[in-house]
């Protein structure tokens, strides 16, 4: 056996050793044994590698405001992320705002990626959701907003299954179209009744909607 | 999926007096505050450095780690403990990384095997016997070494080799052959055979 | 030389058909040896997936599939088995197909997806997660386990599920629940029909909501429920004898929304509509 005929080989037989004929090569090839030892050697390096790397401040911060937005948190006696000023502006009339970010965010994987424009978009919505105060009418501008980036987000999904899955095209449309409705009418009820629980778990139930109906299509564009 | 290195149980892992692992995940999936930041604190250099060395770019790796926690805290009422937290978690981090990456347009694996030699591939080490390498690597060289490996390389070699996925798990996750995933690994290590040796050189010459 | 009959010209073609079909699919089976509590994760684009008890310890998997541009991906990573449908080349959604059937210990959990099912549960007391955009999803006789269904248009059927936790989302999928009780049901569709009948269990918490869709519930006279109905332009009516219990947080208007307890009213029971018809009746 040539050493060109052993490192041909070489990445299919590296773990398991290969059969008696390769091994020999091996026990009588300085070269390739040299280059077996250097590669194990690498490999046993890397194991070594601790994850040392210490993520900045922001990250957490970016984490916490969104924890925030979309209500993941509640508020606990031991502490919490909630700010004092976040608290004043967690009023029933606010409750557009983390709701629609919800929907923001619970998307914003398919929409966050694919360009840099785009994925400024929803943190300047967050920015304008956070200086906002209890205005339903401010509200209803960031739904406004919130809508027409959720009205591209559906082209794009839409798009994504006439290319991945065309013979569910049809049905994702028809789909897309039934849960925009249900979030037309969930927010409108919100919107008349902001104090009513029921009418927010609605509303909710739209999104979670909305969400899983983006979560299947971007499982047909992975490969 | 091998364990983390050096993992205790969920049971014994204490996050701030009284708070053990197991409790933060209960409390978190009721919303509890402290519990997300005690498990953002356990697991944030671990995602973070997979995500920096998946992708060799800080900002990138900021966000990924974001998004990757984020999913974790939306998801974490479904984690029902039948694997290790970290490992579930760890999992979910892969995917943000790749689903981030197939969205730039991540290198595709070549489903066949080129026999010429790539242009930034490693030099078939056929018949020259060479120094070898053992007791020279430290830690800062491989590390840089890895940042500058071809993307689709470092993917693989990240995942292999540090992170302890074995090839039928990459060929899943990347969609490829396990045949392709071992030539692939085999190119990356070739590779940083290759600067390491290189870097090696560089610093006897200095001296 | 004499020709051949017509008829037994046929049957030489159908026969010929016949076997060139059958050349085009193939199976595999597959066998495991399975630990307590383990888990599968099958992802399958097109074809079904058939789950039922089957000897413990082990995992007996056939699959069947439609031509040789696809390929079953089988690995085990300890107690937990992954399989999934591999596509080599492009193939139509016949030539996609691959069926699947698993006999697999009654305490494996289960993740399954399927883009146009059919997928069908029985008998296994375990986490599950189904989901299929177009998939008929059917769980029958599981006890304690959780689980969590999720279609875009597929009809979802729970039948004789106790004791656990359900999650149910369907876009416009039909939604039946037989017999299924546990401590938390929710159900959740935008025009899907939801039709439950039952008696709601035990100290459950049950919801049951959707934008558009009808909603039918029909419970016996030993139920034990604390119920609200309301729909914001559809309509409520009900058949049951409820004693009407004042509920501060809750209005009642006749034809929109309703509210009552039978028995000692430990299920809480939730039912919501935006446009839909909400009916309850004594069953």
């Amino acid at each position: 056996m040539t050493c060109a005929e052993f490192q041909a080989v070489l990445p299919y037989i590296i773990d398991n050793g290969g059969n008696a004929e390769q091994q020999e090569h091996l026990r009588n090839c300085e070269v390739c044994s040299g280059l077996v030892n250097d590669l194990k050697y690498i490999a046993e390096q890397a194991k070594l590698l601790v994850p040392m790397m210490e993520p900045p401040k922001k990250v957490w911060d970016g984490i916490k405001t969104s924890l925030e937005q979309e209500g993941l948190v509640k508020d606990s006696a031991r502490g919490s992320l909630l700010s004092s000023s976040a608290r004043t502006r967690w009023g029933p009339s606010n409750w557009l705002l983390p709701i629609a970010a919800a929907l923001l965010v619970a998307v914003g994987l398919f929409y966050y990626h694919n360009n840099i424009a785009e994925r400024q978009a929803p943190t300047e919505a967050n920015s304008a959701m956070a200086g906002d105060t209890a205005n339903v009418a401010g509200s209803s501008a960031t739904a406004v907003q919130s809508a027409s980036m959720g009205n591209e987000q559906d082209r794009q999904i839409l798009s994504e299954i006439a290319s991945h899955a065309p013979s569910l095209s049809q049905a994702y449309q028809e789909d897309l179209q039934r849960v925009n409705a249900y979030i037309a009418d969930a927010q409108g009820i919100v919107a008349r009744n902001p104090d009513d629980e029921d009418s927010r778990q609605a509303l909710m139930e739209a999104y979670q909607q909305k969400a899983m109906l983006y979560n299947m299509a971007m499982r047909h564009s992975l490969p | 999926m091998r364990p983390e290195k050096g993992e205790l149980t969920q049971a014994k892992k204490t996050l701030v007096p009284g708070l053990t692992e197991a409790d933060a995940i209960d409390r978190a999936k009721r919303g509890d505050a402290e519990s997300f930041e005690a498990l953002y604190g356990m697991h944030k250099r671990r995602v973070y450095s997979l995500c920096l060395r998946m992708t060799g770019n800080t900002a990138e790796a900021e966000d990924l780690t974001q998004e990757a926690f984020l999913q974790l805290y939306r998801k974490i009422a479904t984690f029902r403990g039948e694997s290790a937290f970290s490992t579930w978690l760890h999992r979910l981090a892969v995917n943000v990384v790749l689903m981030h990456l197939r969205k730039k347009g991540l290198p595709e694996v070549s489903l066949e095997e080129s026999l010429e030699p790539q242009e930034d591939g490693p030099k078939k080490d056929i018949g020259a016997r060479d120094n070898v390498l053992a007791g020279s690597i430290d830690r800062v060289n491989l590390e840089r070494a890895i940042e500058s490996l071809p993307p689709g390389y470092r993917i693989i070699f990240v995942l292999h080799d540090i992170e302890g996925y074995e090839h039928n798990e990459i060929a899943e996750i990347m969609g490829c052959s396990i045949g392709n995933s071992k030539s692939q690994l085999h190119k990356a290590r070739m590779k940083l055979r290759d600067l390491l040796k290189t870097s090696r050189a560089e610093k006897a010459t200095r001296n | 030389m004499m020709s051949m009959p017509r008829g037994f010209y046929w049957v030489v073609m159908l026969a010929s058909c016949t076997a060139l079909g059958a050349a085009a699919q193939s199976k595999k089976e597959f066998h495991y040896t399975l630990g307590p509590h383990a888990a599968i994760n099958l992802v399958n684009q097109f074809g079904g997936v058939t789950v039922v008890p089957g000897p413990e310890g082990h995992a007996d998997i056939t699959a069947l599939l439609h031509s040789k541009k696809i390929e079953v991906d089988a690995v085990q990573r300890g107690s937990r088995l992954e399989l999934r449908t591999h596509f080599l080349q492009n193939a139509s959604p016949a030539e996609g197909q691959v069926d699947y059937e698993l006999h697999i210990p009654a305490d494996t959990s289960l993740t399954v997806r399927s883009t146009s099912g059919p997928i069908s549960v029985e008998g296994i007391n375990a986490d599950m997660t189904l989901e299929g955009d177009t998939a008929q999803i059917t769980v029958r006789q599981v006890n304690g386990g959780h689980i969590h269904a999720r279609t875009l248009s597929g009809p979802i059927r729970l039948q004789d599920v106790k004791h656990g936790d359900v999650e149910v989302v369907s876009v416009s999928g039909p939604v039946t629940l037989t017999n299924t009780d546990g401590h938390m049901l929710t159900i959740n569709t935008t025009d899907g029909k939801i039709t439950y009948t039952g008696d709601f269990g035990d100290s459950g918490e049950y919801v049951l909501a959707n934008h558009s869709g009808d909603i039918d519930v029909t419970l016996p006279a030993s139920a034990s429920v604390d119920i609200t109905a309301t729909s914001e332009k559809g309509t409520v009516s009900n058949d049951f004898p409820f004693h009407p219990v004042p509920h501060s947080a809750f209005s009642t208007t006749q034809g929109k929304s309703f509210a009552g307890t039978a028995n000692a009213g430990s299920s809480s029971v939730r039912l919501r509509s935006f446009s839909g018809r909400i009916h309850v009746k004594k069953q």
